[in-house]
């Protein structure tokens, strides 16, 4: 029976493919792993219209902590439906993206509860997030090692590579601007801020970016602080302090233009403004989601309001791919 | 979101490393007859590197059956995998000895918390047995547990588990057996499933058929 039960379980053994080895086309989702990374799994989407020749605009698409690439996917969609055509994916990849969503460095024993090592850990600021700080490891490497695998399997335009991500993940998308400088064309990060600059980290600025962040936000407070719902986190920067680093890192005047935007669902319990900076040498956008919380706007309600707060359905994915669309490299 | 999140990771966290239980004595299921037994088992997982925690629960069915003198072997289905095992009786008496063995593993796929791919663990005990009454037995067991993880995401990790078991057996009439015990199990070597310490509390009934 051992050697019956022990040959049914060997059969199981994962035969993980890299995405180059994989059969290719338009509009896939491939499971792809990277090379010297263990348990790093990493979704590619193919753009609709994909040829396989033409280099692709990008998103690499980043999961908060204790998510996984999964959990990336799924956040941006309405209602956690991941058929919607409103999830980020879906939209992108319509519009002729790949998006990118690699894995973080997972939590032991599960191993799904992952994260980013986003920086911090000065200024009295935490390192987040506390494990892949705690083991040093190096997400800039690993991020390296994804585009140039991705980029093996499926090309990628180098004038429109982009990074997006909620709380851990717009950290480390904050941090992948400051210290991968001329390489993205923009970020668009959602209740999460630049945790590494603003603890003192290099940061080269002259990246655009389009920041979202909920002022009702119970997990990364929007004024920063020690977060209510898990406060062994450590002290969390501010929508404030990071907007005004990038301010001056691209290069803006301190005056700035603030819209309300229209008012999609009444019935959504939020309001968003809109700051945006004047005479910018790389565009610098705010959206603050009054009443909303530490969500996706748009995207899934994936626990209940009175823990991570409101979705704004104000707007949607659709803005953070708009914001995409109006910025390249030149 | 705390309280939440700790249900669903202690419910499903035991996917991460396997079963450590033991819920046995030296003395094997005699030939010929069955047993049946479940558990219940608490506990929590301790990374020393990471630094983190997690609770852990597991709730398990065994079968187990003599198949020689002093010999038996046993099915045991836990939360989301399946081990079988072996034991043999080296010696008897008030002390009696067993060595015992078990191979088990979890095909972790599309479960909300934890990596998927294929864990599989062999273990190797000695179960040391004092019966100090017809109705009450104890036993403690070093363990040696070795963990092989292999990720769908790529690569593959192990891990060596040096721990012990102690329980308490208490028969209730002919055929009923009451089982409390508890485990701790320090990692030697590796990474699977942990850097650390698995603890783990529970209780046991089991019955001869």
């Amino acid at each position: 029976m051992v050697v019956v039960v022990g040959i049914g379980l060997v059969g199981c053994v994962p035969s993980p493919d890299r995405c180059v080895d994989q059969s290719r086309s338009a509009g896939e989702r491939l499971e792809c792993t990277v090379p010297g990374w263990t348990d790093r799994g990493t979704y590619l989407h193919l753009p609709d219209d994909w040829d396989g020749v033409t280099p692709a605009p990008a998103i690499v698409l980043l999961h908060g902590a204790g998510g996984s690439r999964q959990g990336a996917d799924l956040v941006t969609c309405p209602d956690g439906d991941d058929a919607s055509p409103a999830c980020l994916a879906a939209l992108a990849t319509a519009a002729g993206y790949l998006v990118i969503v690699p894995d973080g460095t997972g939590q032991r024993p599960v191993r799904r509860l992952r994260s980013w090592n986003a920086g911090g850990g000065d200024a009295g600021l935490a390192c987040l997030s506390p494990i892949p700080c705690r083991l040093d490891v190096d997400d800039l490497a690993y991020l390296d090692d994804v585009l140039a695998e991705v980029e093996l399997a499926a090309p990628i335009d180098p004038a429109r590579l982009y990074a997006a991500g909620l709380s851990n993940g717009a950290a480390m998308s904050h941090r992948l601007a400051c210290e991968w400088p001329g390489r993205l064309a923009a970020i668009a990060t959602v209740g999460g801020q630049n945790q590494h600059a603003d603890a003192g980290g290099a940061c080269a600025g002259d990246t655009p970016v389009l920041d979202v962040h909920g002022v009702d936000d119970p997990i990364w407070p929007y004024a920063g602080g020690v977060s209510e719902v898990v406060p062994d986190q450590g002290v969390y920067t501010s929508a404030a302090t990071t907007m005004e680093g990038w301010r001056q890192r691209n290069g803006c005047a301190e005056t700035f233009v603030e819209v309300e935007l229209p008012d999609v669902d009444p019935d959504d319990g939020t309001r968003v403004v809109q700051r945006t900076w004047d005479g910018c040498d790389a565009t610098t956008v705010h959206l603050a989601v009054d009443g909303g919380g530490h969500t996706w706007p748009g995207g899934h309600q994936y626990f209940g309001v009175d823990t991570i707060g409101r979705v704004t359905r104000d707007l949607g994915s659709e803005a953070l791919l708009a914001f995409f669309e109006a910025h390249a490299r030149p | 979101m705390r309280g939440r999140s700790a249900v669903a990771l202690a419910s499903l966290a035991a996917a991460g490393c396997g079963t450590l239980t033991s819920y046995q004595s030296a003395e094997p299921v005699e030939p010929g007859r069955w047993r049946v037994a479940a558990a219940l088992t608490g506990g929590g997982f301790a990374d020393r590197e990471q630094a983190s925690r997690l609770p852990f629960a597991q709730a398990e069915l065994e079968v187990r059956r003599g198949v020689a003198e002093d010999t038996d072997v046993g099915l045991k289905l836990y939360t989301v995998g399946a081990e079988v095992s072996g034991r043999h009786r080296l010696r008897a008496g008030r002390w009696q000895w067993a060595m015992a063995g078990a191979v088990g593993g979890i095909r972790n796929r599309d479960r909300a918390l934890v990596t998927d791919g294929l864990l599989l663990h062999a273990r190797a005990t000695t179960i040391a047995t004092r019966r100090t009454s017809a109705r009450w037995a104890f036993s403690a067991a070093p363990t040696l547990t070795l963990s092989r993880y292999w990720f769908d995401g790529g690569g593959a990790a192990s891990g060596l588990l040096l721990g012990a078991t102690a329980n308490a057996e208490r028969r209730l009439g002919a055929r009923w057996r009451l089982v409390p015990e508890l485990g701790v199990h320090a990692t030697v070597a590796g990474e699977v499933p942990l850097v650390g310490f698995v603890g783990h509390l529970g209780v046991g009934v089991a019955v001869d058929l």
